[in-house]
């Protein structure tokens, strides 16, 4: 059992490290279907002139991580899919301190950076394993693992918590 | 007020502790548990989303307007569905949050919520594809009509979330005073608990104060007593050596009196009636030694004088003593020495000669036929020391008697006592110096089949001295000395006439005194070869007497002074000894005494 979970991390570590690698090395593809994120600010890869964007296919092709979690928004706890926001970053050649996160509704609020390399934090397109339509706060959802860390159940990260994502502004 | 154990202590404090600690930290815990779910999910109050859902609506009212031309600036199809899916959200945000403050019970909840159901079963169907019907004013009227009428709806069930989250932080509110005063008084019960303990073990320590006063007190009454009673011991002990002093000093008078008598021209007859005097005054005095000897024992001044010792010699010495005693019973007495046995040890000669001189003179006291057989033995492990023992062909005894042997006073039987005489002191005196020389006595026998008396002594061996001073075996061949110039005071006349004649017929010669200021003042005149200072006289005593010598330049400075004394407390000895005394002859003075206390002196 203990060598088992030992060998899913040593395999799942060396998957996310080679995944990273590429993301930082291949330029970055085009959309095909529906842009739904777009990426502004400080990036080196850019896909449309000076912006990144994204359709639901390019995100499926990061690697993809899942966590289940309870949630303020939700009475049971659910489970969010996605890459992580640090691959996201790292395809678009991110630098920068923060991220300013704009929602369809024109939610905004600032991430740092630091919290992507900190905790393994998702842009989750997929809810319970359903991709997420935007009645049900899609199609992207920046989510936390708040069961992980007490410091994450505070309002400062739950605020941080942006759905129906549709822009990142890295500064 | 009974005593507390320590245990019970602990216990009490344990008990007032967790009894006090427990429920500080449950409720301790509640808080917490109240505080990490406020800020895991009360973050997001319905009161905030329900105005999110009303601010939504009138957007999706103004992009409707927008889409149909009724607003400028103009949006797409597209934006109006995005707007709707919006709101629908919103509304989906509401349903599914965790906190409800109770919302769901109201009436304006399930009016809004069916309010938006209608408006949705309208709506849904015609955002599929909004391009259709936008042209149509009447469909776009509609619509608007339903979003207008849902808006008060809307509007009220704000206004009732923020009633209902005003009432739940009120709810908090009140749960966290109540905990807080709970708190305040299990801390105020916990601080009279202890208190009370605090009391408890104060009065507790006072009793033990007291109880330690008391037992000081006791134990100094104690110490009193026994101090006391120690002195008053050594008030019997001086006591009885005065007495020892008063009773010998005639007895010496009597007994040489009696020698000199017996050394005369006397009729069978007479020398029978000395003969019998004699006896008598030999056993009064070997009872008053005994008796002595207890005493001292008891009193605790007893000292062992130990000193390099042949032991062979001083056992041969006993024997050839009661070789005589043995004659005149008719039985037999032979003596064994194992070649393996010590024959130099470190011990007091004068006690040695005590216990085996009672144990072979019991031996021949006890037996009427047979005979007495005395053995000197190596230890039969080979460990230090020696084994005495004596084996006689005697009365024996049986097991009640030999229980009670060794205790004091006791004899075999009345009888006995009675026919054979005896203070009963021997075998406790012998079994108290074995003890004091960390030996043991021990005995075997059976009623008619006689008795064995075994001593065993761990004296150490010694290497033969070479100094005149110790026990030498007594040279028999040598000559006594004769001739010597003696200064002799003596106050006591009979003493005084005694020792006159012992001297004589030793071939010396003496100038006699009366006190120690007249022999100063002899012996500052004339040339003497020794003096023989009586312990007890008046003036001056012996010991003040030799000390002056000695401290005095003059002719006799450094000759051996012999200090005449019935003193056995060995305490007299050695401050003699450290006064300048070069011998002891002790009370009452025999002939051999004197010799045995010259060859000491070096002649």
């Amino acid at each position: 059992m203990r060598l088992r979970s030992w060998l899913c991390a040593w395999v799942c570590a060396s998957g996310v490290f080679s995944a990273s690698a590429w993301a930082q090395t291949a330029p970055l593809a085009t959309p095909t279907g529906k842009v739904v994120l777009t990426v502004t600010g400080n990036i080196t890869k850019p896909n449309a002139g000076k912006q990144a964007v994204f359709d639901l296919k390019m995100i499926e092709a990061l690697p993809q991580h899942s966590f289940t979690t309870r949630t303020p928004w939700y009475s049971t706890p659910v489970k969010f899919t996605g890459p992580k926001l640090a691959d996201v970053l790292a395809a678009v050649g991110a630098q920068g301190k923060d991220i300013q996160a704009v929602a369809i509704n024109n939610y905004q609020i600032t991430i740092p950076m630091s919290d992507a390399q900190r905790y393994p934090v998702v842009m989750a397109w997929k809810i319970n394993d359903e991709p997420i339509p935007v009645r049900a706060k899609g199609p992207l959802f920046i989510a936390f693992p708040y069961d992980d860390d007490a410091a994450l159940r505070t309002a400062q990260y739950y605020e941080r918590s942006i759905w129906q994502l549709k822009q990142l502004n890295i500064q | 007020m009974t005593r507390w154990s320590i245990t019970r202590w602990v216990w009490t404090v344990g008990l007032v502790l967790t009894i006090t600690i427990t429920p500080l930290a449950w409720i301790q815990w509640q808080q917490f548990r109240l505080l990490d779910d406020i800020s895991s999910s009360q973050t997001e109050s319905p009161m905030w989303h329900a105005y999110q859902l009303e601010s939504e609506l009138h957007q999706l009212e103004r992009a409707l307007e927008q889409a149909s031309g009724l607003r400028q600036p103009a949006i797409g199809a597209d934006d109006l569905s995005e707007r709707y899916e919006i709101f629908l959200s919103r509304v989906g945000v509401l349903i599914d949050l965790p906190r409800r403050d109770d919302l769901d019970t109201q009436t304006a909840y399930v009016q809004a919520l069916s309010g938006i159901v209608s408006f949705t079963q309208l709506a849904e169907p015609m955002m599929v594809n909004p391009a259709a019907w936008l042209k149509q004013p009447d469909k776009v009227q509609l619509l608007l009509t339903r979003t207008q009428a849902l808006r008060p709806l809307l509007a009220e069930l704000t206004s009732v979330a923020s009633r209902a989250m005003a009432r739940v932080e009120d709810e908090r509110k009140r749960l966290l005073l109540q905990q807080s005063k709970l708190i305040m008084g299990l801390a105020a019960a916990q601080t009279v608990l202890l208190l009370a303990l605090l009391i408890l073990l104060g009065r507790h320590l006072r009793q033990q104060l007291q109880q330690n006063k008391q037992l000081k007190s006791v134990s100094l009454a104690l110490q009193k007593a026994r101090d006391d009673a120690d002195s008053a011991n050594r008030g019997k002990s001086v006591f009885l050596a005065n007495m020892s002093h008063e009773i010998r000093t005639p007895f010496q008078g009597v007994l040489g009196m009696l020698n000199l008598l017996d050394a005369t021209q006397l009729s069978p007859e007479q020398r029978d009636y000395t003969h019998t005097a004699r006896e008598s005054a030999s056993h009064l005095l070997r009872v008053l030694n005994d008796i002595l000897d207890v005493s001292t024992m008891e009193s605790g001044q007893f000292k062992l004088n130990t000193a390099p010792v042949h032991l062979p010699s001083i056992v041969k010495e006993v024997d050839n003593l009661m070789r005589f005693p043995a004659q005149q019973k008719g039985i037999s007495l032979s003596l064994r020495i194992d070649p393996l046995a010590p024959t130099w040890v470190t011990g007091d000669a004068t006690r040695l000669r005590q216990i085996f001189f009672n144990l072979i003179n019991n031996a021949i006291k006890f037996t009427s036929q047979g005979g007495v057989s005395v053995s000197l033995d190596a230890t039969p492990d080979g460990s230090t020391g020696f084994v005495f023992s004596v084996r006689d062909s005697g009365i024996g005894m049986d097991p009640s008697t030999l229980d009670q042997l060794f205790t004091r006073f006791y004899q075999a039987d009345d009888s006995v006592r009675r026919r054979l005489g005896g203070t009963g002191l021997g075998l406790d005196i012998c079994r108290q110096l074995c003890d004091m020389m960390g030996g043991e006595i021990s005995v075997n026998s059976e009623p008619g089949q006689g008795s064995v008396f075994m001593v065993r002594l761990p004296l150490p061996d010694v290497d033969e001295p070479d100094m005149p001073a110790a026990e030498a075996p007594s040279q028999t061949s040598q000559q006594p000395v004769r001739g010597l110039h003696f200064l002799v005071a003596e106050d006591h006349p009979v003493n005084m006439k005694f020792i006159s004649i012992v001297i004589q017929n030793m071939g010396h010669t003496a100038t006699y005194c009366g006190n120690g200021v007249e022999a100063l003042a002899h012996l500052g005149r004339d040339r003497f070869d020794l003096a023989l200072l009586d312990y007890h006289m008046p003036e001056l005593d012996g010991l003040g007497t030799t000390e002056a010598l000695r401290q005095t330049v003059g002719p006799n400075q450094h000759i051996p002074v012999i200090l005449v004394t019935a003193d056995v407390i060995n305490e007299t000895r050695e401050k003699a000894l450290a006064k300048g005394v070069t011998a002891f002859v002790s009370k009452p003075m025999q002939a051999s005494d004197l010799q045995r206390a010259l060859q000491t002196c070096g002649w």
